[in-house]
C-alpha cells in the first residue's frame, strides 16, 4: 500500500464526530486481529458486541470501506478505525493474501465500475421513442417555468412598489412559500436563489445591498429566460442550469461534455446542508492548465458522498465539464488510484488581477455566484476595527470572510510572510477555504452563513 | 449657510428601491461616466419604447448597478502591513505528537475530572523536554486553550516557539491573559512591581495567583500589599489572601496576623490566621497556645500515662486565638474534648517529646493507650502531624496498626500532607498485606491513599502497583474497593509513564463478571495508553532528530 492519508485526512470521512471519536478510541492494534495488506487494500477483524468479529475492508485507492458491523454510519467506526491503525503504524499489516471476504468485495467494486450506460442497451426505435419523450418533457417544463418565472417577475414588481425596506417585518414564509412556488414550477435553481433571500435579511444588519444584488441576480436570470431562443448555445445552457435544469451526466459522459486531462489539486472542500441534503463543494485546479472545476458531491443524512475527495492531494484524472460559457462544474470521469502530495499550483499574482478576471468572468455570465481565487504571494492581516484582509505584494488588499479563529490560524500559519490561498470570491468578500506555503497545504475552517 | 449635499443619482436608485416607487417616484438618472450613461438608456429604452412599468426600469437599473458594482470593485490599498514572525528554532512536533494532542483536545469532560486538563499537560511537558513546538497554525488553538489553564501558561510559551510573542503582540485578548507569563521574562523588579499592579487592580483569582508569586520572590512587600489593603477585602478574600502567607512564613510576618487577621471580627479569618501564627516557631501565638495546653496535658512517668483536664469554658483570649467554640471534628469527641483537641493540636508533637522527655512513638502509644482520652489525643497528634510536618511523629502515625487515616478527616488531612517518599514507602509495606485472599485481606483502602495525593507518583512506586494490579487480575482477587472507578482513573494520570508499557499485561477480558471493575481497568488502561503514547511519540522524535544529527556529523 503506497497511499499513506493521514490521521486528519481519515477523519475527513468520518459522517459525524462521534464517528470519528469513536474511530480514534478503536484505533489501537488490541482491538484487531488478522490485519492484513496488499497494494490495493488492508482489512481486519475487530471483537465488537456480537459474537463475531466485525470483518472490515478498506480500498484506500478510493477510498472505499465494508465492514459487516450492523452500523448506519458510513463509513463505520471501524472502518475509521482501520485506517487510522494504518496511518498510526503500517507494521502492523501483514502483506498478505487477502483472505476471500476481502478478495469477493474487491472483485464486486470492479464489475460495478466496468457496468455499462443502461441507454446504449436500448434498441434504435426504444432509443427515437425515448429522445422523444424527452424532448416533450423538456417543453412542457419550459412551459411550466415560464409561467413560474411570469409570476415571479409580478412578485419582484410588487416588491419594487413596496419598496424591500419593507421585507424585514415579513416572516420567513414570506420568501419560502415563493419559492416552493418556484420549485411546483420546476425551478429549483430559482427558488434556491429566493430562499436565499430571507438569509441575507436575517442574518445580516446591512441587509439592502444584499439583497438588491440578489433579486438583481434574480432578475437578469429571468430577463434571460424570457429571451432564451437569442442567446448562445452556451449561455443557454448557463440560463437553464442557473434555472435549474440538470445536464445528463450520462450525456456529458458520453462525450457531450467538454474533457480535460491533468493532475488535479483538490484545492477546497467545504459542505453545507440545504434543505436536509448535504452538499458538498469540492474544488480542483489543474497543475498544467490551470483550469479550475468545481465537483460537487451530494448526501442524505450520514450516507458518504458519492465522491471522496482529499484536500490538499494530486489526483490524475479526466474531468468532463459542464455546458456553459464559463466552464466551471465538472464531473469525474476517470481519476488515478493513487493521489499524490505535492500542493503547488500557479495561480493569480495580484489582487488587481484577480478582480479583473471577476471583471471578465461577470461579463461571460452576470449571474455568476462566486468564482474561485487562487491568490499567490498574498499576506493574511487584521486591522485594528478587526477585519481581516488578504494582501499581495503591491499592497492592494481583498477582504475576507472568515471565523476568527480561522483568521488568526491563517495569520500565525503565514508568520507575516507570504502564501497562496485559495477561496470563493462572491463580488465582494473573500471566503478562504485553503492556504499552501513551502509545499505545505492547510485546510481552512469556513465561516457558516 | 448650510451646504447641501448632492446625492448620488446610484445611492437615489437604492433609496427607491427601499421606499418603494408608491412612495418615492422613480426620477430619471443623469449621470456620467459608462455607468451612468447605461442607466439612463435602460429607462429610455425600457421606459419610453416598450412603454414598461417604473417597477420594472427600476429592478433592471438595479440589475445593471449590482453588475457593475461587482465588476468594478477596486482593492483597498494598505500602507502598512505587518511585522514578520522571527525564524524558528526548534523543530515541529512529529505528526504523530500533533494528532496526539487533537485526539486529547477532543476528550469529553465528565463532570470536574481532571483527564483532558492532566492530558493536556502531559503533552506540553513531553513537548517542551523534547524542545519541539506545534506547527505555526496550532499555535492559536493553543494560545486559546490557555486562557482557561493559567498554570500552563509557561509550557504553552514554550511549546508556540517564536510565534507566541509574536502573536500575542497583536492580539489583545491574549495579551492581556498571557501578561503574567510575559511578564516573567522581564527584570525581577519590574515583574515584582507588574504583580504588585495585577494585586490592585485585578480579580479575585489572578489577585491570589499574582500574590502566591510576589510572595515567592519578596516575601515582605507581598506582605505589605496584602496589609495595605487587607481591612477592605470581603471575608472569603481575606482567608484567601492569607493562605498565601504559608510561602516563606516567619516572624516578620507576625505583628500583621496577631495584630490585625487575628483581631478580624469573622471566626473564619481569625482560624485561618491562627493556622498560620501556630507555624511561626517562638511566636506569641505559639507560646500562648503551649502555655495554655501545658494547663491541660501533662505526663506521670510512674504509670507512663497522661494526665487530661478539660477546659471549662472557652474565653475571650482562646476564641481571639482561633479556637472554636461549637465545632464538630468527631462525632465520639464531647464538646469540652473538642476544645482540647483544637487546642493540643496546634502544638507541635516535638514539644511533647522534649517537654516529656518521650520518643514520638511513645507519645503516640502513651496517647493511644489513655483510655478515657485516647481518641482526642490521637486526633491531636495525627493533626499536629499534619499541621507541623513533623517526620517523626508522622512515622510513628503510620507505623501504629491501631490508626486508620481513612476513618477520619484528620486523617485524610495527614495522608494529603506526607511527603510524597513516605506515603509510597507506607503503600507499598501494605501491598503484601492487600493481596490476600479476599477473606483474609485488611481494610482496602490503599485505592483511599491513591486519590489523595495530587503529585506524580515515583518510577518505581509506580512499577510495583501495576505489578500488584496485573497479579491480582490475574488471580480474580477481588481486592478492589467501590472507588476503584475514579481511584483508578486518578492513578493513571499521575503514575510514572515510563510503566505504561505494563499496561499491556492487566488482563482485561469480556468474562471478567464485575462489570464495574472491568469498566474501571478499561478506563485506567485507555488513559495510560493514552498518556505513553505521547511519551512515544516525542521519545521517538527526538531519537530520530537525533539519529539524523548525527548523520550530518
Amino acid at each position: 500500500m503506497s497511499i499513506a492519508y493521514t490521521a486528519e485526512q481519515i477523519l475527513e470521512f468520518a459522517p459525524d464526530s462521534s464517528a470519528g471519536k469513536a474511530g480514534r478510541d478503536l484505533a489501537t492494534s488490541s482491538k484487531w486481529k488478522n490485519l492484513g495488506c496488499t497494494d490495493q487494500a488492508i482489512w481486519g477483524e475487530c471483537q465488537g458486541s456480537g459474537a463475531n468479529p466485525y470483518q472490515t475492508r478498506a480500498d484506500l485507492s478510493g477510498p472505499a470501506f465494508k465492514c459487516s458491523c450492523p452500523s448506519r454510519k458510513f463509513p463505520c467506526k471501524h472502518s475509521l478505525a482501520l485506517a487510522l491503525l494504518f496511518s498510526a503504524n503500517q507494521a502492523l499489516f501483514e502483506e498478505k493474501e487477502a483472505p476471500a471476504w476481502v478478495g469477493e468485495w474487491l472483485s464486486s467494486r470492479g464489475a460495478k465500475k466496468r457496468k455499462e450506460p443502461s441507454e446504449a442497451e436500448k434498441s434504435p426505435e426504444q432509443l427515437e421513442e425515448s429522445l422523444l419523450a424527452k424532448d416533450k418533457r423538456k417543453q412542457d417544463r419550459l412551459s411550466r417555468v415560464q409561467a413560474g418565472i411570469e409570476e415571479l417577475d409580478l412578485f419582484l414588481s410588487d416588491l419594487m412598489r413596496q419598496g424591500i425596506g419593507t421585507v424585514k417585518k415579513q416572516p420567513f414564509a414570506f420568501w419560502k412559500s415563493r419559492a416552493a412556488r418556484l420549485v411546483d414550477a420546476q425551478a429549483p435553481g430559482l427558488a434556491r436563489l429566493v430562499s436565499e433571500c430571507a438569509e441575507i435579511i436575517a442574518r445580516s444588519s446591512e441587509w439592502e445591498d444584499a439583497l438588491i444584488d440578489k433579486l438583481a441576480t434574480i432578475n437578469l436570470i429571468c430577463r434571460a429566460f424570457l429571451k432564451l431562443d437569442e442567446l448562445s448555445p452556451e449561455l443557454k445552457a448557463d440560463v437553464l442550469t442557473a434555472i435549474g435544469f440538470n445536464q445528463s451526466q450520462e450525456e456529458l459522459l458520453s462525450g457531450a461534455g467538454q474533457c480535460l486531462e491533468d493532475h488535479w489539486l483538490v484545492v477546497g472542500q467545504y459542505s453545507y446542508t440545504q434543505d436536509r441534503l448535504r452538499v458538498q463543494r469540492n474544488w480542483l485546479w489543474g497543475k498544467r492548465s490551470g483550469q479550475s472545476a468545481l465537483i460537487l458531491g451530494f448526501a442524505h443524512g450520514t450516507a458518504p458522498f458519492d465522491t471522496m475527495l482529499i484536500p490538499g492531494l494530486f489526483y490524475k484524472g479526466e474531468l468532463v465539464f459542464y455546458q456553459g460559457s464559463l466552464p466551471q462544474r465538472a464531473l469525474i470521469k476517470s481519476k488515478s488510484s493513487e493521489p499524490a502530495i505535492a500542493p503547488y499550483v500557479s495561480g493569480l499574482n495580484s489582487v488587481t488581477a484577480a478582480l479583473s478576471s471577476y471583471a471578465s468572468d461577470l461579463a461571460k455570465t452576470p449571474w455568476l455566484d462566486t468564482v474561485p481565487f487562487l491568490m499567490q504571494e498574498v499576506i493574511p492581516l487584521r486591522t485594528p476595527e478587526g477585519k481581516w484582509w488578504l494582501v499581495d505584494k503591491e499592497k492592494n488588499g481583498l477582504p475576507l470572510i472568515v471565523k476568527e479563529e480561522t483568521g488568526w490560524q491563517l495569520l500565525s500559519y503565514s508568520g507575516g510572510l507570504a502564501l497562496s490561498l485559495f477561496g470563493e470570491w462572491d463580488g465582494t468578500t473573500l471566503k478562504p477555504l485553503a492556504a499552501m506555503k513551502d509545499g505545505n497545504y492547510l485546510r481552512l475552517q469556513t465561516v457558516e452563513l | 449657510m448650510a451646504t447641501q449635499v448632492k446625492k448620488s443619482p446610484f445611492y437615489e436608485l437604492t433609496e427607491t428601491a427601499i421606499l418603494g416607487t408608491d412612495r418615492k417616484p422613480l426620477n430619471r438618472i443623469i449621470a456620467a461616466g459608462d455607468l451612468g450613461q447605461t442607466i439612463s438608456d435602460l429607462s429610455l429604452k425600457e421606459g419610453l419604447e416598450q412603454s414598461q412599468s417604473p417597477e420594472r426600469v427600476l429592478l433592471d437599473q438595479l440589475t445593471t448597478l449590482s453588475i457593475a458594482r461587482k465588476a468594478g470593485s477596486h482593492a483597498r490599498v494598505f500602507e502598512n502591513t505587518i511585522a514578520v514572525c522571527p525564524d524558528e528554532k526548534k523543530q515541529k512536533v512529529s505528526e504523530r505528537s500533533l494528532a496526539l494532542l487533537v485526539q486529547i483536545l477532543a476528550l469529553e469532560t465528565r463532570g470536574s475530572e481532571l483527564r483532558p486538563s492532566k492530558m493536556i499537560a502531559d503533552w506540553l511537558v513531553f513537548c517542551a523536554e523534547a524542545n519541539q513546538r506545534v506547527p505555526d497554525e496550532f499555535v492559536p488553538r493553543l494560545l486559546g486553550l490557555g486562557k482557561n489553564l493559567g498554570d500552563l501558561h509557561p509550557l504553552i510559551e514554550q511549546c508556540c516557539g517564536e510565534h507566541f510573542a509574536w502573536l500575542i503582540a497583536l492580539n489583545q485578548e491574549w495579551n492581556t491573559t498571557y501578561k503574567k507569563s510575559t511578564q516573567e521574562q522581564s527584570a525581577e523588579a519590574d515583574r515584582r512591581q507588574a504583580l504588585v499592579n495585577i494585586f490592585e487592580t485585578e480579580l479575585q483569582k489572578e489577585r491570589y495567583s499574582a500574590l502566591c508569586e510576589l510572595r515567592t520572590l519578596a516575601p515582605q512587600e507581598a506582605l505589605t500589599a496584602l496589609s495595605s489593603a487587607f481591612e477592605k477585602e470581603s471575608f472569603e478574600s481575606k482567608i484567601l489572601f492569607l493562605k498565601a502567607l504559608n510561602t516563606a512564613l516567619s516572624l516578620s510576618d507576625e505583628p500583621f496576623l496577631e495584630e490585625v487577621a487575628l483581631t478580624d471580627r469573622r471566626k473564619e479569618v481569625r482560624t485561618q490566621a491562627a493556622a498560620l501564627l501556630c507555624l511561626i516557631a517562638d511566636s506569641r501565638y505559639q507560646q500562648r497556645m503551649i502555655a495554655r495546653a501545658e494547663q491541660y496535658l501533662s505526663y506521670n512517668s510512674s504509670n507512663k500515662q497522661f494526665a487530661v483536664s478539660l477546659p471549662d469554658k472557652i474565653d475571650d483570649s482562646m476564641s481571639r486565638d482561633g479556637i472554636i467554640e461549637n465545632l464538630s471534628l468527631d462525632s465520639r469527641l464531647g464538646q469540652k474534648a473538642t476544645w482540647l483537641c483544637q487546642i493540643l493540636s496546634l502544638v507541635p508533637s516535638s514539644h511533647w517529646q522534649k517537654s516529656f522527655k518521650l520518643s514520638a512513638v511513645e507519645i503516640l502509644e502513651t496517647a493511644t493507650s489513655s483510655s478515657e482520652w485516647s481518641l482526642a489525643l490521637t486526633l491531636a497528634l495525627i493533626n499536629s502531624a499534619a499541621k507541623f510536618g513533623e517526620v517523626e511523629i508522622q512515622k510513628a502515625i503510620l507505623e501504629c496498626s491501631e490508626i486508620h487515616l481513612t476513618d477520619s478527616q484528620s486523617g485524610l488531612l495527614l495522608l494529603k500532607a506526607l511527603p510524597h517518599t513516605l506515603l509510597e514507602n507506607l503503600i507499598l509495606q501494605k501491598l503484601p498485606s492487600w493481596s490476600q485472599k479476599s477473606e483474609q485481606a485488611p481494610r482496602l483502602d490503599l485505592w483511599y491513599y491513591l486519590e489523595q495525593v495530587d503529585f506524580n507518583w515515583s518510577e518505581n512506586f509506580t512499577r510495583e502497583i501495576m505489578k500488584f494490579i496485573i497479579k491480582e487480575c490475574r488471580e480474580k482477587v477481588p481486592v478492589f474497593g467501590h472507588t476503584f472507578y475514579s481511584n483508578a482513573s486518578i492513578f493513571a494520570l499521575r503514575m510514572h509513564i515510563s510503566a505504561g508499557e505494563l499496561i499491556e499485561q492487566i488482563a482485561i477480558n469480556s468474562e471478567m463478571t464485575d462489570v464495574y471493575r472491568r469498566n474501571a481497568l478499561e478506563r485506567m488502561s485507555e488513559t495510560v495508553k493514552l498518556r505513553y503514547e505521547i511519551f512515544q511519540s516525542f521519545k521517538s522524535s527526538n531519537e530520530t532528530s537525533t539519529i539524523s544529527k548525527g548523520n550530518k556529523q
